[in-house]
């Protein structure tokens, strides 16, 4: 995850040189020296007497990610998510104040398809069920991935990654989003949850040599996290090509 | 205040006229205003369709063998303007039927409605550039509660996912969705699959592409799903846990 926050803070960093902007009539010599004035007067005769202390130099870079667009990429990313993995990570759920943590384990296999190639993945993962004070059911508090399936594809459209995932109750969740570099990032509405809910899926997939994809989907409701999937996903065999072991007969 | 109460007194006017418009349209002086659904009786219809979809996506689950016709155009048209003459009609050569048969293969995901099948095909595959069911196809099916519809996921041999949103209609779901580029903006597709109970499965894919605003070129993929020896559609496989 450490890759993917290191991209979140370079995406920021635009964002960081505006907030720096703003502030900057705060420094400038005639609010400095007022700001100084104002300080000196409000600080203890000790603390004035010690001698004035200078910040070290701050510098700021930030460039502009974009998005990845080039389909021959887009590919090869998904070529990094081919393999059998074993499933680890947790599921957290609660809004912040009360938040509840369960273990993840689980197992997955993502299959070539055609030459591209297309992936498809089988998991089965679980958690140990947690249910309301009234013993109701919560969302997220079961798992229904036991099994699901997923299949992620190019998006010719967009230029990105569509992808669409059908639980154990035959629920469909889908999105489509773009590739931030080592990163596919997809947002779409919430399946089951009313109101303003956001699914946001984060997936870090490295080079094929990598042998940790980790994911990480978070269900937020009005920018209030209800939800977060956080799966590490450890190979332990290399890819096999779907198209030959599941062609039906002809 | 004065304004204010003319306000509600002209308000009051209007809803006595509308309430008596209302009562008088039928001469029997019955109101024939439809009273809209509760937010119960909406909760109820969408439940009750999302179980008829679930029930439905079951009769996909099988082994089945497809036979049927592709019928793609040529897209060769030709409109002739003659000097000082108006122009002659459009004439494009009809598209050519051709037999087409395979394997569909179709689990359900777990205990679920789910369903994942792959579709082979024993054509042979005439464009690469072109979204079709020459090759194998990947189809995943699930639905989408809070709509309800049925989503449509296909993963094509180039990788490419092309995602439809169907509605069901009595023993047939109808997907509609625009074309993959490169075809263009005047592309559609729409597929509708007829799966009622004990019959074959008929699965209709019409891609409709306007050539010049004008003529409407259609590929159209016509197939049946026949029971295939080796497993029967009436029982059910899934995914094993």
């Amino acid at each position: 995850m450490s890759r993917m926050l290191k991209l979140r803070a370079a995406a920021g960093a635009f964002a960081s040189i505006a907030v720096l902007w703003a502030l900057l009539p705060a420094a400038t010599p005639a609010a400095s020296s007022s700001a100084d004035q104002q300080d000196k007067s409000q600080s203890s005769p000790a603390q004035a007497a010690k001698p004035e202390q200078e910040l070290d130099e701050i510098i700021v870079n930030g460039h502009r990610i974009k998005a990845n667009r080039d389909p021959v990429q887009i590919l090869a990313w998904l070529r990094r998510l081919l393999g059998k993995y074993r499933y680890e990570g947790y599921v957290e759920l609660g809004d912040g104040s009360a938040t509840v943590r369960q273990p993840v384990t689980g197992a997955g296999d993502c299959v070539a398809f055609g030459a591209a190639p297309g992936v498809h993945c089988t998991i089965q993962v679980s958690w140990p069920e947690l249910r309301g004070p009234n013993g109701e059911a919560v969302p997220g508090g079961t798992s229904t991935l036991m099994p699901a399936m997923v299949q992620y594809g190019l998006d010719p459209d967009r230029l990105g990654v569509r992808y669409m995932q059908v639980d154990n109750r035959g629920m469909a969740e889908r999105g489509n989003g773009y590739l931030w570099g080592d990163v596919l990032e997809t947002k779409s509405p919430c399946v089951g949850i009313a109101g303003n809910c956001q699914r946001i899926t984060r997936i870090e997939a490295h080079p094929p040599d990598g042998s940790l994809i980790e994911m990480q989907v978070d269900i937020e409701k009005d920018s209030i996290r209800l939800m977060r999937y956080r799966f590490e996903m450890h190979r332990t065999a290399s890819a096999r090509s779907g198209t030959e072991s599941q062609k039906p007969d002809k | 205040m004065i304004r204010g109460a003319i306000s509600v007194a002209s308000m009051a006017a209007w809803a006595v006229l509308l309430v008596s418009t209302a009562a008088s349209a039928d001469p029997r002086g019955v109101s024939t205003v439809h009273e809209p659904a509760t937010p119960e009786q909406v909760e109820a219809r969408r439940v009750q369709t999302v179980r008829d979809m679930q029930t439905w996506l079951r009769r996909l689950t099988g082994r089945f063998r497809y036979v049927g016709v592709d019928e793609v155009p040529t897209a060769a048209c030709i409109q002739i303007k003659p000097k000082g003459r108006p122009a002659e009609p459009m004439k494009c050569q009809a598209g050519r039927p051709r037999d087409a048969e395979g394997v569909w293969d179709c689990v359900n995901i777990g205990k679920g409605s789910g369903v994942h099948c792959v579709i082979g095909s024993t054509a042979q595959r005439r464009d690469p550039t072109k979204p079709n069911l020459d090759g194998p196809t990947m189809i995943l099916l699930g639905i989408d509660p809070d709509i309800p519809a049925i989503r449509y996921m296909q993963l094509n041999e180039d990788g490419i996912a092309a995602e439809y949103l169907g509605h069901l209609r009595g023993n047939a779901v109808i997907f509609n969705a625009p074309c993959i580029p490169p075809e263009g903006n005047n592309c559609s597709i729409e597929i509708k699959i007829t799966a009622p109970t004990g019959a074959p499965i008929h699965w209709k894919f019409d891609k409709t592409r306007l050539v010049f605003d004008e003529y409407r070129s259609t590929q159209r993929l016509n197939f049946e799903l026949l029971p295939s020896k080796q497993d029967q559609p009436d029982k059910p496989r899934e995914l094993e846990q």
